[in-house]
Parts: C-alpha cells; structure tokens; sequence
C-alpha cells in the first residue's frame, strides 16, 4: 500500500505487485499471557510482538503521482519493523460490562534514499492506542453505552524552515515524517430501548452521540502565509465533524 | 444531475471548519536560498541570495552579502555581478540569448555553488483565450485562461506561466510540458484554485520557456505545495540545479 504522508491530502493507494514491486512480506513474534479472573467474570491479556519487514515500498522524496506515467519510477524500496505491547481487560458478565485496551507500539522503515537512509516513522505509526468501552444494562428495556478512544497521530512531514521563490513563500523540509498530527480523541455515548418482543419480529430504538465533547480532530493540516498579515505564515487545521447526534431504528424477524 | 451530486458534497462538508492553530515546529539550521533568472528580454538581470527562516519567525529573509557571483555563457563570456542591493547582485552587460547554456558561479560563506542552465528557443505565444469553468463552487461565472501557442514538434519542451488579474498576480504554480499534447496547438487550460478571474477583468499571461531541470523544480514545489489535483505529494525540498563544493 501506497501512502502519502502529505498532512494536507493524506491518501493511500493500494497498487499491485510488478516486477519492480515486490511482493511485502514480514515475519512476525509473539509472546502472551492470558488469564481469566473472579470466576471467568474478568479477561486478562498482555502480548508483545516483533515484526521485521521486507520489501516494502515509499514514495521518493517529490514523488510525482499524478502525471508520471509510471508510478513505479516515483517508489523507492527498503525494509521495516514493528514492536508493541498489548494490554486487554475485559469485564463480561453483570449490570456493568466493558473493556479497556491499551497499545503501546513503534512501526518505522529504513529505505535508501529517503531521510538520509535513517529510520523514520511509518506514516501509520500509532504510539498509544487507547479503547474504553462501558456498558449499563439499567433493565430489560434500556442500556447505556459509552466509547472512548485515543490515539496518537500519523506520522506527517511538516515544513522546518521557510524562504521565498519567484515571490512565494516556500517551505523548507528536514526529516520525513518527523512530527505528528495531533492526537486524536473521541467520546460515543449511546442509548438504546428494546421494544416489546412481538412474535418473531423484534425492534430497538437507539440514539447516539458520537464525539459527545465536539472535538475538533485534525484531518488535514495545512501550511500558508496568513492572508490578514502578510508578514507571517501560519498552520491550518481542517476538522471534519463536531458533534453528530443520531437515532436509529433496528429490527429482525 | 451534476448539481445534485455538488449538493450533496456541501451537506457532507458543512459541519466541517478550519481554524488556526499554533504548532510547535523545529528549527532549522539556516539554509542558503539562490535564484536568478536570464530571459530573452533586455537585461540587466538579478540573482538574490538569503538565507530560510524558522516558520514562527517574520517573513523577513536575511539577505546574503558579499558573496561573489559570476554569470557566464558557453561562448567563453564571463561577467561579475555588482551587489546593487543587500543580497541582490545585478549584471551591467550580459544579454540573454536563446539557445545559449549558462552557468552561474557564487562563493558565499566559504561554499561554492554552481548551476546550469539552458535557454530555450523561443515558442512564441499567440494569445489567450478565456472559457467559462464548466464547474465550481463559486456562484459567479467564472474563467479560466487557455494560452496559445503551438509546441514544436520535438520533445522536451517545458513552459511556465504567470498570470495576472488587473494587476495582482497569481500566486499558484503552473508548468506544461509536452509529455502531452506534444507538437500541437496547446488547448490545455491554466487552472488555479482561489485565483478567480471574472467578466471585465483585465488578464496579463506571462509565457517563459524553460529547461527541464527548472520545470521539475517548479513542478515539484506546485506539488508539494498541495496544488496538484491528487492535493500534493509527500513534502520535500525540491530537486534543484545548484551543487555545492566546499
């Protein structure tokens, strides 16, 4: 898969394999302990893994991705690794049930010819991942539902410098994918009626909130002299949803 | 049909927002910036030399003074820039020529830099004609400028255009080259998001003929820059036609 770590557009692509492109390949390990607590009431587990990766595929530096005829010549190729360690807990029975996980992990590439043949960060690199789910069954008819996740943005590669070409300000760019997006966070609350079961057929009424603070995540980000005072750029950050209430009506038969 | 679909975009998109925000950035090593350009049209010519900045800092761009800088041709003629200005060295004599290759030489902060680059022949531009943009968010019509010119028959010929409404010019990047279109009459359209040129506008084309190292420079900065119509690439310094001896 093809990534582009622009914070201003960030797309992938998926492309198949050619005789340039190999095909990925990664072998990966694993190490687990996984315990049931309180009388299989509680799931425990905690896993950490190493991953070492070949074959896989960047764009150059400057890749031209719209009109060059081949893609293949815009792509360079090297190796990568991830490691990370998983942690899960989950509460099954009773009034209350969930579960929280929590990884902790470091996905990075080394290919000639891009950030001086170092180790960067792959632009999906995640280093927390947080998920926290709570559910409350208050009675047969109405349960409760909360959903909380965080995580740690994508790679991106942010200008370090700036200078002036032909009358533009132009921006001066260091290592690849050396800053972050800012985190990302959200919370789902939720609420659900069961009807009264009728024969076969049987309904739910929910009503939802998804990102239930507004958060303003960042989708893009992008980088421009300030249109109010010419003598300073400034960064823009593009949000695509604040709070988007919803009710939904579900039945089988 | 094509409204509906607009339409639907919009109900997507309006609960989305921009909004500035401070973003802690590195600073960087102060970097040397050179550019200078030849043309075809009467000299004198100027080559400016400053040094980058961090972004959080002033778009003020710390001239480089007393450098040397030589321009000379490959007919054998060779001449010393004056430093008519902070950072800002000018020819007396030189005369731009098609055809002609030339290489420019500047010993600054005990680096040396060099680059070369070839003038084109030129490929006259016969005017412009202006078409209606078939569609867009805009609610006034709006136009986009076809340049006309025929593109000689051989390949490899790069073009950059500027343009300029009542004045003010556009800021976005545009190069052709012939990859497409090549050896024919050039019908493409110089598209540039947020320049919006309307009816009773006055519309100035600039046409410059360039050399393919400096079209794939401002092809790439046009691209990184986020203006290609895949919004842009992942970000890097331009590939440029100076190299450095120390």
């Amino acid at each position: 898969m093809l990534s582009n770590s622009t914070s201003a557009n960030p797309t992938d692509q998926w492309i198949g394999n050619s005789y340039n492109i190999k095909p990925e390949i990664s072998d990966q390990f694993s190490l687990g302990y996984f315990r049931n607590f309180g009388n299989n009431k509680f799931e425990f587990s905690v896993e950490a893994y190493y991953k070492s990766m070949q074959n896989q595929v960047d764009y150059k530096d400057a890749a031209d991705i719209n009109t060059s005829p081949d893609v293949e010549s815009e792509l360079l190729y090297g190796i990568g690794r991830a490691y990370g360690l998983e942690l899960f807990v989950k509460k099954k029975v009773g009034k209350f049930s969930g579960w929280l996980s929590y990884t902790l992990s470091r996905t990075e590439r080394q290919i000639e010819g891009i950030n001086n043949g170092d180790w960067y960060a792959a632009k999906q690199d995640r280093t927390h991942d947080v998920s926290l789910v709570g559910i409350y069954q208050a009675n047969p008819r109405w349960s409760f539902s909360a959903a909380f996740v965080y995580n740690t943005g994508n790679a991106v590669t942010f200008p370090s410098g700036k200078y002036n070409v032909d009358g533009n300000t132009t921006y001066y760019y260091t290592e690849r994918n050396g800053y972050r997006m800012p985190a990302y966070h959200r919370l789902d609350l939720s609420a659900t009626y069961e009807r009264q079961r009728k024969g076969r057929f049987q309904s739910s009424w929910n009503f939802g909130l998804y990102n239930a603070y507004g958060r303003e995540n960042a989708y893009t980000i992008t980088f421009e002299d300030d249109p109010d005072d010419a003598s300073r750029t400034r960064a823009l950050r593009t949000a695509l949803f604040k709070w988007v209430p919803s009710v939904t009506y579900n039945f089988k038969f | 049909m094509r409204n509906t679909a607009l339409f639907f975009l919009f109900m997507v998109l309006f609960s989305a927002c921009e909004k500035e925000i401070e973003i802690d950035l590195n600073s960087a090593d102060p970097q040397i910036v050179i550019e200078g350009e030849i043309t075809n049209e009467k000299g004198p010519y100027t080559v400016r030399i400053s040094k980058t900045v961090n972004f959080s800092a002033s778009n003020q761009y710390p001239p480089v003074t007393s450098a040397i800088v030589t321009l000379s041709d490959d007919l054998g003629y060779s001449e010393k820039l004056a430093e008519t200005a902070p950072g800002v060295y000018t020819t007396a004599n030189l005369q731009g020529q098609e055809g002609r290759t030339y290489t420019l030489k500047v010993e600054a902060a005990g680096k040396t830099y060099t680059a070369l680059s070839k003038m084109p022949k030129r490929v006259e531009l016969r005017g412009i004609k202006a078409e209606e943009i078939a569609f867009g968010f805009s609610t006034d019509t709006l136009y986009s400028a076809t340049p006309l010119f025929d593109d000689p028959i051989a390949s490899g010929n790069n073009y950059r255009f500027i343009q300029y409404r009542n004045g003010e010019r556009d800021k976005s990047i545009t190069v052709f080259n012939d990859n497409v279109n090549n050896g024919k009459a050039n019908e493409r359209p110089i598209l540039s998001q947020e320049f919006e040129v309307k009816r009773g506008d006055t519309l100035v084309i600039e046409m410059r003929c360039i050399d393919k190292p400096i079209y794939d420079y401002f092809f790439t900065l046009s691209q990184s820059a986020g203006q290609g119509p895949g919004g842009g690439t992942t970000p890097a310094n331009p590939p440029n036609n100076i190299t450095v001896t120390y």
